[in-house]
């Protein structure tokens, strides 16, 4: 009885832990946005998912916006993520197709706001179908994504 | 509005090349036919450039946007030109808190053939074996 009270106790301290500490919480912050954008619900509930700092110049009344807000959808079907936590950011890799079976990958960078992990900047990157040598395999930021992507430009892939 | 994807995308840096040739169609030939990288950059106001080794072609590229889909802050194309007329590229449209990256490739003369503007012309001149077509094309080309 002992040692079973001592077990929930010490799980119930292990899921105290902030949600930076846990495995996968970029994704997991993914996952529920992306299904935000399935549901239609992304736009009114964009402070869940999004820094105030990325929402700032956002007007929901611009379709564009809007459109900015809703990267999700450009994953259809999910084949790979990736994620790395660094000392001020996270960079979170999301492979897959979109609904026609184009490749595409999103690059987040996600900034911790009050315990929260939150999209502050995004990347996507829609290869041509006929030329795609492969997914980018590891977690990347928007900005590193994009150095990756010019090495690949310059050394001919 | 639909999400930017690659074909918008590519069609509008055909539509911006094809503005910069209207422009200047000796230079934005030299450029595009070049082998080796050149570049077009356009900023939120509409400002275009188009740059490479032989020099620079300044334009509006406004006209050619509206198919990007999103309020673009600044769109970068980097180009490798090849041989015969294939050409690789990498471009990115920067919004307000999301990037666009797209990577391809096509052919300048399969890409000015299938449009209808001027472009068009210095295509069917390219293809053309018909002596005044030829030095028509020697013209535009500068030499």
């Amino acid at each position: 009885m002992r040692i079973a009270f001592l077990t929930l106790i010490m799980i119930a301290i292990a899921g105290c832990g902030t949600l930076e500490e846990r495995p996968q919480a970029l994704y997991k912050s993914f996952d529920r946005y992306h299904a935000a954008v399935g549901s239609g619900s992304v736009v009114a509930r964009r402070a869940e998912f999004f820094t105030p700092a990325a929402l700032k110049g956002i007007d929901i009344s611009s379709k564009s916006d809007v459109v900015e807000l809703s990267i999700g959808s450009y994953i259809g079907k999910e084949r790979s993520h990736y994620e790395e936590i660094h000392e001020d950011r996270g960079c979170l890799t999301v492979n897959g197709y979109q609904g026609d079976g184009d490749p595409v990958s999103l690059f987040i960078e996600y900034k911790p706001v009050e315990g929260k992990w939150l999209m502050n900047y995004t990347n996507v990157h829609l290869p041509q179908r006929d030329r795609f040598k492969g997914f980018f395999e590891k977690a990347l930021c928007p900005d590193e994504a994009q150095e990756d992507i010019m090495r690949e430009f310059n050394q001919g892939k | 509005m639909e999400n930017p994807t690659n074909p918008e995308v590519k069609l509008t840096i055909g539509k911006l090349l094809e503005v910069a040739y209207s422009q200047d169609k000796g230079m934005t030939t030299k450029i595009i036919m070049e082998k080796g990288a050149f570049k077009l950059t356009v900023d939120e106001d509409g400002n275009a450039v188009l740059t490479g080794k032989a020099g620079n072609v300044r334009f509006s590229g406004s006209p050619a946007l509206e198919k990007v889909g999103v309020a673009m802050r600044r769109l970068t194309v980097n180009f490798s030109g090849g041989e015969d007329g294939e050409v690789r590229y990498t471009a990115t449209v920067n919004a307000k808190i999301t990037s666009f990256s797209v990577s391809g490739d096509f052919n300048v003369v399969d890409l000015i053939t299938s449009c209808s503007g001027l472009l068009c012309q210095a295509a069917r001149f390219l293809k053309g074996r018909n002596p005044a077509v030829d030095a028509e094309m020697q013209r535009i080309m500068g030499y």
